[in-house]
């Protein structure tokens, strides 16, 4: 997949699953693995980006004697979140002219 | 391989990396195992589910340079070094007085081309002042002496004439340069604002 268009999506994907609560690293990787595999490096490059950008803040929390970091999703999050969805319904009406038109052959 | 085993090599792997920046990795791989662990993982297979520690240590810094660089890229404006502030400073004498040069070329050619303006206009004024007097003198002088009487009345009559057509060659003069400056001096500015000079 297209590298621009793959960093896009994980973003996406990394803003919606703070996006009903707050959450930290372990718990986003296990929620986004059914749709997509993320190392943790990964994710940690997309918060890191995802922070630079204000589109999410982070706190930490102790937790059990130990340290843990919270994601918190901003407006700017969750206005990127309602773009890409506008976004992807254009992103679709291609996709279907494009079977469409396979079909037709 | 145990947690604090695995934290310790790891950051003996980023000993590249800024203190910061290896620090928040080493918490934040830290934190993933702590997590593993707490879902019911043993310490060894949280540890080996974060990944093997080479490919972890070369995508960190992998990750970290390719940020870096984009980092850089977006820094379209970019500060001079104190190199080449010294550079410029210790030049100054040089490109200072090139500068000088240059200006001055600029404004005496400037100056060359509004004095001839002028001087067309104090022709015209001098034609001017001519007409009235030389008709004045002329008819003064018809008294004593016909033909010179004549001749300056014809030559204020004349003076006259020419000063009319110096009165429209000076304006459509004027106004020729000073469409010209005006061109030259946008012209200039232009150039500047591309270079970024103002």
């Amino acid at each position: 997949m297209d590298i621009q268009l793959k960093r896009g999506l994980l973003d996406v994907c990394v803003l919606t699953a703070i996006k009903n609560e707050d959450s930290y690293g372990y718990k986003i990787i296990k929620d986004v693995k059914p749709y997509v595999e993320m190392s943790e490096s990964t994710l940690y490059t997309i918060l890191k980006r995802l922070e630079m950008a204000k589109m999410l803040t982070v706190r930490t929390e102790e937790y059990d004697g130990r340290l843990r970091k919270y994601y918190h999703i901003t407006r700017a999050g969750l206005g990127r979140i309602e773009d890409f969805k506008e976004e992807w319904s254009e992103v679709m009406s291609i996709y279907q002219f494009v079977m469409q038109e396979e079909r037709k052959q | 391989m145990n947690k604090q085993e695995f934290l310790k090599k790891l950051k003996k792997k980023l000993s590249v990396l800024p203190r910061k920046e290896r620090e928040e990795r080493i918490s934040f791989y830290r934190e993933m195992i702590d997590d593993g662990i707490e879902e019911g993982f043993t310490e060894e297979e949280a540890v080996v589910k974060v990944g093997d520690i080479n490919d972890v240590a070369s995508r960190i810094i992998t990750d970290f340079l390719s940020a870096k660089e984009a980092e850089k890229n977006t820094l379209i404006k970019r500060k001079r070094s104190p190199w080449e502030i010294v550079l410029l400073a210790l030049g100054f004498p040089l490109w200072g007085s090139l500068l000088i040069a240059a200006f001055a070329v600029a404004v005496s050619l400037y100056a060359v081309v509004c004095s001839l303006v002028i001087a067309l206009w104090a022709v015209f004024a001098a034609f001017v002042v001519c007409a009235p007097f030389g008709i004045l003198m002329g008819i003064i002088a018809l008294f004593e002496n016909g033909y010179l009487g004549f001749a300056l009345i014809g030559g204020g009559i004349l003076c006259a004439g020419v000063s009319i057509f110096l009165f429209f060659a000076s304006i459509s003069a004027m106004k020729g340069v000073l469409k010209v400056l005006k061109k030259s001096m946008t012209g200039k500015k232009n150039y500047l604002y591309k270079k970024g000079a103002i």
